[in-house]
């Protein structure tokens, strides 16, 4: 039996194709704006920004990271592990920068750094488990549920496709880990994870699947289409994400370290127009629960934030060389940070509010949100106060970097949040002007070859790229760094099927689509 | 439970992330079948291959032809009598694990100690048979859980292990209180460092939040108690000692009582308190019947948990045997752990060989399962989070690389499915499409549809007519090996 029999693909493909014998006859300037390729536009993104998500498992320490270094209430209370002020590297005339932290200081000090201090929610809970649910999931404290914010986030982008469908490219990738409530949604896990791309590829790509009929609704059936959805959407996106890392580059030098080898890939499949809209990588394994003997300049912590801060800095190095770095903005967080006190085994017990770190060139950097912890104004157990919700760094993410309505960001984070200023305006959402770059393809429909033509006002880089109207991708025609002028590129069609194909232009963060019907 | 009512879930106070999680795809209906009473075999739920299938699957790490054909010889409580016998306590690995710690430690022979512990250890899942003791002893582990980064001493480890396995369903107030003072215990959630005057909070914090009650049970300040309460023990050479100036004998509120406690004090308040026993028993739910605790039964578990003073044992006999365990809507509605998984291929197709269990052992591992090395004090989350579209094509390469005895990079390994000797324990082993059926419904907890048959049907024939199969064609040894890949590539070979 064939698979494609069993993989349901035809169902999404027909919606499509219903609606575009008609539309084939438009002006492809009128395309643009139609129900199908508005449709589209929402499944491969309008946006092509990307989120990095950074997660530091296991409660960092944030009176360590930035030191307030002026107070002598923080001094008291870590006897071993304060770290001397002649030791930081200057933030402001009250905070210092752990000495380990000159990459972020540096990303800070160029205004490619935002910091938010003393981030948590109310009646934070000192749970591992509970507390980075809490943060997964944007819920309050007391409230449990079964999505992660991104995987709410990214089913918004997929709700055109029909139940059990999986979106035609992964809206998620996790570089390592176990799977994570973060990308969890409604319709199912909103993303895939592996470890390396090639050896993801080579996993997948053996041995044919016989995947059964329709099922029933009963609990085994219902685990038997969640491990069919994920076994569909393996073998769909191995392909993508093995051609990703193939066109992919990296032009900077990572740390020997878990984290910088990880966001290397998250450079290389971005740079390689995978189109998936987060990335999520961490320190794993509880690394930063530092209850005994954390050290202070040196030591346990120390060498975690130097993993951290040297990895994000050759990361953000690595994409502006790549000519990316507009497209990609990410935060850092952690499921709290850590007791005033230090332990009587020079260690720090479970805290609550912490600093988080917001970094991309679009990123409103060089700034301090927040005032300094205050140590003399804490809660019962001894822990620092809320300065800001969390969730207000996610509702910037949502309405400043993905730029979704309001309403819709509700939903997202289940009520209003009021954003923090993080991340450059106007957003990455451009409307689409049809006369945008003279973007045009001759002839059109096509059969043996088509020329496609478009200006550029000025230098950019560009990425002119074909894709089937699964947006899947078919060739790139072209990608580099271009002066300002018009361009024509042939294309050859001769080998692809006849249909509709969409061509895609990427100038800086700007992307318009058009369609080419090829004939035979 | 509508998906929409997912708010609602706060007014469970126990329902962690990790419950709530499996609540992706919308809620299936949960028709309560059947009650803690003794399952009788009937028409509608006959004791066939698919009932005792599921016993033997869910007790064990899967199970042999031999065995299902064994238990259908005998009634379903005779073999959960059977699977509850107290057996010999095995050998121990070696008798290294009475040594003294060495101070410094030699760094390299301990690692080479806790590899042979996880062999010894995978060895007695594959090998012990009919019994649920090794599946009860990873519960335990995943319950009480140590990791080898942080307890390094293997020896720890396997003290741990031997009072899991020795009190395996005896009396679980007697197995939290002995894991108080329990070496590797005490390292791990450093209680070896919790003084009077000095307290650290970590194991307080992880007993009554994951070993005993849930997160909503109990206030900060019963953990700032707790912590008081349990100081004074220490790890000496391989044993713990409670010395009495390390010990807070100060008074303390504990949960509402008011004393001097100390450890066993504690442990005695937190077996009183109501949500103790619910604890328990849906976490024994979740493991033997299904992820969504039907709360009625759990509460019924729990209210005999109570009953027998909290022995185990009465309380699996119960639950194991009775007609609910038994409702035909859970058979294979579990996501196989990884040692489901491994050790469940080792068993179905019966492969005993000391570099299999070694390589099962890496494979557990690379499945995000490593023995003795749980991810967080939690253990592993499991059910579906187990599969992602890494571990699930690795899963699949690993099955294949057993049933060719090649990795799926290449290797040659030194063990391999004895295809054609698993045949001939199925009598349809020489009519193809009966032999399809039959392997089909041994090796899977979820009956295959007439197209997926087929699909089989053709792998093992390859195109040759149907009249011409025969085990003793020339080829039959590798059609064999292709229908039985083709059988663990289903999703459905995920589900047990």
């Amino acid at each position: 039996m064939e698979r494609r029999n069993f993989l349901k693909y035809s169902l999404k493909a027909g919606l499509l194709l219903s609606a575009l014998p008609a539309l084939g006859r438009f002006p492809t300037r009128a395309l643009a704006y139609s129900p199908v390729m508005d449709r589209f536009r929402r499944l491969t993104g309008q946006s092509d920004r990307v989120f990095v998500l950074i997660q530091l498992q296991g409660g960092n320490d944030g009176l360590n990271t930035l030191v307030p270094i002026e107070n002598a209430l923080y001094y008291n209370a870590r006897p071993t592990i304060a770290i001397p002020k002649a030791q930081t590297l200057k933030l402001t005339d009250t905070l210092g920068w752990h000495p380990v932290l000159s990459g972020l200081k540096a990303l800070y000090d160029r205004g490619e750094l935002a910091i938010v201090q003393g981030v948590i929610y109310p009646n934070p809970d000192r749970s591992h488990f509970r507390g980075t649910d809490i943060w997964v999931t944007a819920t309050d404290a007391d409230v449990f549920l079964g999505t992660g914010w991104i995987g709410r986030y990214l089913e918004t982008l997929a709700e055109d496709l029909p139940p059990g469908e999986i979106p035609p490219e992964p809206l998620a990738v996790q570089i390592g880990g176990a799977s994570s409530l973060l990308l969890q949604s409604e319709r199912g896990l909103m993303g895939i994870s592996f470890r390396d791309p090639r050896e993801f590829y080579r996993l997948v790509t053996q041995g044919e699947i016989g995947f059964g009929g329709s099922l029933p609704d009963t609990p085994a059936g219902h685990e038997l289409l969640f491990v069919r959805t994920v076994a569909q959407a393996a073998q769909r996106y191995a392909q993508q994400v093995r051609q990703a890392a193939e066109r992919g580059a990296n032009r900077a030098t990572y740390p020997d370290t878990d984290l910088a080898q990880k966001l290397r890939i998250v450079a290389q499949l971005v740079s390689g127009g995978l189109g998936a809209k987060v990335y999520v990588v961490g320190i794993e394994r509880n690394a930063f629960d530092t209850h005994a003997y954390q050290g202070g300049v040196t030591g346990v912590h120390a060498s975690l934030l130097r993993e951290l801060s040297d990895a994000l800095k050759t990361f953000l190095d690595d994409v502006k060389a790549l000519g990316i770095a507009d497209r990609i903005a990410g935060m850092t967080f952690s499921e709290f940070g850590r007791r005033v006190q230090e332990n009587a085994t020079a260690g720090t017990d479970h805290g609550t509010a912490a600093p988080l770190f917001v970094f991309g060139t679009q990123v409103l950097g060089g700034r301090l949100h927040g005032r300094d912890p205050d140590l003399t104004n804490l809660d019962p157990r001894g822990d620092l106060l809320m300065e800001y919700d969390y969730r207000q760094v996610y509702a910037a993410a949502l309405l400043q970097w993905f730029a979704i309505p309001r309403t819709q960001a509700q939903r997202v984070l289940l009520r209003e949040f009021a954003p923090l200023p993080l991340f450059q305006s106007p957003s990455g959402v451009e409307e689409i002007q049809p006369w945008e770059f003279n973007l045009e393809a001759h002839p059109n429909p096509a059969s043996q070859e088509a020329m496609i033509a478009f200006t550029l006002p000025e230098a950019a880089a560009v990425e002119l790229a074909l894709l089937d109207l699964q947006g899947r991708f078919v060739s790139c025609i072209l990608s580099g760094d271009y002066s300002a002028g018009s361009y024509r590129v042939p294309v050859r069609l001769a080998e692809l099927p006849s249909g509709l194909y969409i061509y895609r232009l990427r100038v800086g963060r700007r992307t318009v689509l058009r369609a080419l019907e090829v004939v035979r | 439970m509508q998906r929409r009512d997912f708010l609602t879930a706060a007014a469970h106070p126990l329902r962690r992330g990790m419950e709530v999680l499996q609540r992706v795809l919308a809620q299936p209906p949960i028709r309560t079948q059947g009650g803690l009473e003794p399952y009788v075999p009937s028409s509608e739920i006959p004791w066939d291959e698919r009932s005792a299938g599921h016993l033997l699957r869910r007790t064990g790490f899967q199970c042999t032809k031999g065995e299902i054909e064994w238990a259908l010889s005998r009634s379903p409580q005779e073999v959960v009598d059977t699977l509850l016998q107290n057996l010999p306590a095995p050998e121990p690995p070696d008798s290294w694990v009475n040594e003294e710690p060495r101070r410094p430690p030699d760094l390299a022979l301990d690692a080479q100690r806790m590899a042979e512990l996880q062999w010894w250890w995978l060895r007695l899942m594959a090998e012990t048979g009919l019994s649920l003791r090794e599946k009860m002893v990873f519960f335990w582990h995943n319950h009480f859980t140590t990791d080898k980064d942080k307890v390094r001493t293997p020896q720890y480890h396997y003290i741990q292990h031997d009072t899991f396995r020795r009190m395996v369903w005896g009396n679980i107030r007697a197995l939290t209180q002995r894991m108080v003072s329990d070496p590797a215990m005490l390292i791990y959630l450093d209680n070896n460092e919790n003084i009077v005057g000095n307290p650290n909070e970590n194991f307080a914090r992880e007993l009554l939040e994951l070993f005993t009650l849930g997160v909503g049970n109990y206030t900060e300040w019963d953990v700032v108690a707790a912590t008081r309460a349990l100081t004074g023990w220490r790890v000496i050479g391989l044993r713990s000692v409670f010395i009495p100036q390390r010990f807070d004998d100060g008074i303390k509120t504990f949960l509402g009582q008011t004393g001097p406690w100390g450890t066993e004090d504690t442990i005695r308040i937190i077996f009183e308190h109501p949500e103790c026993s619910r604890f328990f028993a849906r976490k024994l739910y979740r493991f033997f019947v299904y992820m969504e605790p039907d709360e009625q039964i759990v509460q019924q578990l729990a209210q005999q948990l109570i009953a027998n003073n909290f022995e185990l044992k009465p309380v699996l006999r119960t639950l194991l045997g009775s007609a609910h365990f038994f409702a035909p809507q859970f058979y294979g509605a579990q996501i196989k752990s990884p040692l489901d998984f491994v050790v469940g291929l080792l068993r179905q197709f019966e492969v005993r060989h000391p570099e299999a269990y070694s390589y099962a052992v890496r494979a557990a591992s690379a499945l995000e399962l490593e023995l003795l090395n749980p991810p967080t004090v939690e253990g592993w989350k499991g059910h579906r989070l187990w599969i992602t579209s890494m571990t699930l094509p690795l899963r699949q390469r690993i099955a294949e690389a057993l049933i060719d005895g090649r990795t799926f990079g290449g290797a040659q390994l030194p063990f391999r499915v004895d295809a054609l000797g698993f045949a001939r324990r199925f009598a349809s082993h020489n009519q193809a499409r009966q032999f399809v059926r039959d392997v089909a419904r041994f090796l899977l907890a979820y009956p295959i549809t007439k197209e997926q048959e087929d699909w089989l049907f053709a792998e093992l024939l390859q195109g040759s007519p149907e009249y011409e199969w025969s085990i003793a064609a020339p080829n039959a040894d590798a059609r064999i090996r292709l229908l039985l890949k083709a059988i663990v590539r289903l999703p459905e070979y995920q589900l047990t």
